[in-house]
């Protein structure tokens, strides 16, 4: 899958402007790591990467084609985890999968093994016949992340998926992002550069709507003469603040 | 995976939660004690309608909080983003509104497993399968549905939780509340919830009210329909507001292609209603009749549509098809023309027949519809060649409409099981002079299991062939109309006050009939009057015919007296919501029928416009009369002082009594419905009032009866004025008048 960003504008209606001019290519496979402060814009990209908000100007092609006019292309091959979401409280876990699955478009004999797997990956197996409103919120978060997996969708957006995770969890999935990403387009929003620095192979870092770069996270470290990512990032966060 | 399987997991999913198997729980248990506490007339009323109805009212509500809880929730708790990123928004909408749909048929087939069997037990032999489907199918059923479509329309449109509670919640109360407007006659049509469905009969077909009915669900769904797709058109998409998802949404074509076609549906179905017609309100201020309920009239200042024209013969043929609740026929009149020119010959009909062709003189003719007139009547024009004699054949076909004025109720018509035609929907009158000599007769073809009785005149069963029979009938000499009722009857005879008695009830009420000792209630009735007031004497004999509980009361016309079914019970009573005596049911409507024979038919007490003097006021009180000589004066008192009381207060306490400025302000409809319950309760329990003060000033109950009867015979086959009451009772009318 190849996402084209051209020129991509977003003014919301109170005057806010959450993106300015962001042009980008994104294809798969590829773990993208997309970083910035409270703010930045990347909760609005992530929308209008998933279809939930129009760019005021500017355009997303998806393989080639306006994204509307592949939505039914983009639904069927996205996972998507939103950085806010509720789940069916009195389902079982098991039966907010099956759910999911059905609304995925899984065939019914499929989904149960879909279902297994899922949960599986997720470590979810002892919860498996909980009821939603019984969990943690880092159980919660797995099974929000276990739904985005269904299906083995071709384009994973997860908007800060490891919140509520407890560190051993946090590195568990960091790792399974990085396995997925061999054969898959995974945009990985975060605010955690330890998560980036360790998964992906491309980092975007976004700022006042704008992109302040774009490239491998490595590049950056070099840019900024840093030891760390995340001396970079602040670096360079630094320079566009003192902008 | 296929959209269904999509759905049946949506489903599965609402059945999973706790909100919804409470709702259900709660509405099933309403449901439950609303059919252990009815109320109503007839058995199928109490036991199975009246639960329906209020059951309706209060699922309505709890099925609007379910939908409203449901999409508000998921909109809220952001578990929408989840689901609209993989799979089709619109279509989960739909989704959503289904699976709520199929949770309401859920609940209703649950409640059934309980309505049913209790049902059946507690209507026993008069349990209609039809009447419990119409009940919790139709209304119960149809209320919760149209509830979910609201609620998710208005939920869309606005996307708040608030305003969409208060809107439904309005609109159910609204529902409700139209029911204590009926003196503003609004539209059947408007009763989403719990629909104006009431005294269903256990004896015959309901077909009349299940037409209503429908027609009321179709329209509320046509409606609701229109709603919810608006709403779904409005669902927001790509976080533009109402005018861009508007426009986003009504991309998909199916969309405007269901606007654009339930929003004129509705406009249709409630343009082109097809039970009412559109009658002109009546004009009580020029009424100069012997009373509501009444059939016979005085022709005073009444003046035909063409004097020049004398109706000589009249001779119908007939033919009621039950079963497509339609009828046909062809009538053909002789007349004299005066003057010899050219005539327009004045025809009425009910409002629902057509005038298909005309014959004069075996030449064609042709009938122009003119306005309609009060009382579904529709008037027809005929214009005549000169000539001094016409044959004239009308050739008409229809089904019956009713009058939309006053209270929108159904009440004649053809059903198959039962068929009451109006003197003006049997057959076209001609609104012309009628010779003392002109001869009425014709055949009547029917189904063989119905009989048919005429209101006035003489009827045998001719020959059955293929299942109908045809009926000669021979009206009254000088006359040219006769009401027809059919039904399945039993007869039963026996002589009383010196006539001749037929008691016509329905073949499923027989058992009820003697353990109420209706014979002899009704021997009673009768010897009573004719010692109080004297005999019957223009007649030998006399009709007690039953009617379907619908028809809500009785009259008394021709040789008959007519009562709903609800008359034969022992235990009469008064519904507390009856604005008079003349809506209740029990006992006390099948004296008062009886009573008329004596005002009303023998003599014409007539109305003049301004006192409360009618026939009604003076059957009030000779029921009232018997009614403490048969059951006792507690009897009495509970079910007529205190009741006739009642009705004062209201009377005294009504807006439009105390401001009657404001009654200037309405239009002419709304005023005539209005003047029309007030004129109601003058007639029925103040002038009953008065006629109390005069036993006082009088020394008793049985000096006011002997003036009574004094007046009776003195007046045999005349009007008597209010004037000609007083002068025979020597009463002023400061003396009865209450302050």
């Amino acid at each position: 899958m190849k996402i084209e960003l051209k020129n991509l504008h977003k003014k919301y209606k109170g005057g806010k402007t959450a993106l300015r001019d962001i042009s980008l290519t994104l294809a798969s496979p590829s773990l993208i790591g997309l970083v910035g402060p409270n703010g930045a814009g990347k909760s609005t990209l992530m929308k209008l990467l998933t279809a939930n908000l129009l760019p005021s100007s500017g355009e997303i092609l998806i393989d080639g084609l306006p994204i509307l006019k592949q939505e039914k292309l983009l639904k069927s091959s996205l996972g998507y985890l939103p950085q806010e979401f509720g789940l069916f409280e009195d389902l079982t876990t098991e039966q907010f999968l099956d759910y999911m699955s059905a609304l995925k478009s899984i065939e019914r004999k499929n989904a149960r093994d879909e279902v297994d797997r899922v949960i599986k990956i997720t470590h979810l197996e002892d919860k498996r016949k909980s009821k939603i409103r019984t969990l943690s919120g880092g159980q919660k978060q797995r099974v929000g992340i276990a739904q985005a997996l269904i299906g083995k969708p071709d384009l994973l957006i997860f908007d800060e998926p490891t919140t509520g995770l407890d560190p051993a969890e946090r590195v568990r999935f960091r790792n399974l992002f990085a396995e997925l990403s061999k054969s898959r387009l995974i945009i990985l929003s975060t605010h955690i550069i330890e998560d980036v620095q360790s998964a992906c192979d491309y980092l975007i870092v976004l700022n006042h709507g704008e992109i302040l770069f774009a490239g491998l996270p490595g590049k950056l470290m070099q840019q900024k003469n840093a030891g760390s990512l995340e001396t970079a990032y602040m670096s360079l966060m630094e320079g566009s603040d003192n902008v | 995976m296929n959209a269904v399987a999509k759905f049946l997991h949506e489903v599965r999913k609402l059945l999973c939660e706790r909100i919804t198997l409470i709702l259900i729980a709660m509405t099933a248990a309403g449901a439950v004690w609303f059919s252990l506490n009815g109320t109503g007339k007839t058995a199928s009323d109490i036991f199975i309608i009246s639960a329906a109805k209020n059951s309706a009212f209060f699922g309505a509500f709890l099925f609007s909080l379910l939908s409203l809880l449901q999409f508000h929730r998921d909109f809220r708790n952001n578990t929408d983003v989840i689901i609209v990123t993989c799979t089709d928004p619109l279509h989960h909408q739909v989704r959503r509104t289904l699976a709520l749909i199929c949770v309401a048929v859920a609940t209703t087939l649950l409640i059934s497993l309980f309505a049913l069997p209790y049902g059946v037990a507690k209507t026993g032999d008069y349990f209609q399968f039809e009447t419990f489907f119409t009940a919790w199918y139709l209304i119960f059923l149809s209320a919760l549905v149209f509830a979910v479509l609201l609620s998710a329309g208005f939920y869309m449109m606005t996307m708040r939780l608030e305003i969409s509670l208060i809107i439904m919640s309005g609109l159910v109360l609204l529902s409700k509340l139209l029911e204590s407007m009926f003196s503003l006659n609004p539209s059947y049509l408007f009763y989403w919830v719990q629909t104006t469905a009431n005294s269903f009969s256990d004896l015959v077909t309901n077909r009349f009210q299940i037409d209503m009915l429908l027609w009321n669900r179709l329209f509320c769904l046509f409606v609701s329909l229109s709603v919810w797709i608006l709403g779904l058109s409005s669902l927001r998409r790509y976080g533009c507001g109402l005018p861009g998802s508007f426009i986003a949404n009504c991309r998909r074509a199916w969309i405007p292609v269901l606007l654009i076609t339930t929003i004129p549906l509705s406009c249709v179905c409630y343009a082109f209603e097809p039970i009412f017609d559109d009658s002109r309100p009546m004009d009580f201020s020029s009424m100069v009749s012997s009373g509501t309920g009444v059939a016979t009239f005085t022709s005073i200042g009444n003046e035909t549509g063409n004097p020049n024209l004398v109706l000589t013969e009249k001779v119908f043929s007939l033919d009621v098809n039950a079963k497509a609740g339609k009828l046909s026929g062809v009538v053909k009149y002789k007349l004299s023309n005066e003057d010899g020119n050219t005539q327009a010959l004045p025809v009425q009909t009910n409002t629902g027949i057509k005038i298909d062709r005309v014959l004069i003189n075996n030449a064609e003719g042709k009938a122009v519809r003119g306005e309609t007139g009060e009382s579904s009547t529709a008037n027809w024009s005929i214009e005549l060649p000169a000539s001094e004699e016409y044959e004239i054949e009308i050739y008409y076909s229809g089904r019956m409409l009713n009058d939309n004025t006053i209270v929108q109720r159904a009440t004649y018509g053809i059903a198959d099981g039962f068929v009451w035609l109006p003197a003006i929907g049997a057959f076209p009158n001609l609104d012309i002079n009628v010779s003392g000599d002109c001869t009425f007769y014709g055949t009547l073809s029917l189904d063989e299991k119905l009989e048919p009785i005429f209101s006035r005149g003489t009827f045998s069963k001719g020959e059955t062939l293929n299942g109908r029979t045809k009926w000669l009938y021979t009206g009254i000499t000088g006359s040219q109309s006769t009401s027809i009722f059919a039904a399945e009857y039993m007869t039963k005879t026996f002589e009383a006050g010196g006539l001749n008695i037929e008691l016509k009830h329905f073949a499923k009420h027989g058992k009820s009939i003697r353990e109420m000792d209706a014979i002899n209630v009704i021997k009673a009735a009768i010897d009573y009057f004719t010692e109080a007031f004297g005999p019957l004497i223009y007649r030998n004999s006399l009709t007690i015919l039953e009617l379907p509980a619908y028809v809500s009361g009785g009259f008394a016309g021709g040789n008959m007296s007519a009562m709903d079914e609800s008359s034969f019970n022992l235990k009469g009573f008064i519904p507390a919501e009856s604005f008079s005596l003349h809506s209740g049911g029990g006992i006390d409507v099948l004296v008062h029928e009886i009573a008329h024979q004596w005002w009303g038919i023998a003599t014409m007490p007539i109305q003049d416009g301004v006192s409360c003097w009618s026939a009604e006021g003076i059957t009030c009180y000779s029921t009232y009369c018997f009614m403490k000589y048969y059951f006792g004066e507690e009897y009495a008192q509970e079910h007529f002082t205190d009741a006739w009381m009642k009705d004062l207060d209201t009377y005294r306490n009504a807006f439009y009594i105390q401001h009657p400025e404001y009654l200037e302000k309405l239009s002419d409809k709304d005023k005539s419905n209005i003047i029309g319950s007030f004129r109601s309760i003058r007639l029925y329990s103040i002038m009953p009032l008065m006629m109390l003060n005069g036993e006082t000033a009088l020394g008793g109950t049985e000096n006011f009866v002997k003036k009574l009867s004094e007046l009776y015979l003195s007046h045999l086959g005349q009007l008597i004025t209010y004037n000609d009451f007083l002068s025979a009772t020597g009463l002023a009318a400061e003396v009865i008048e209450l302050e």
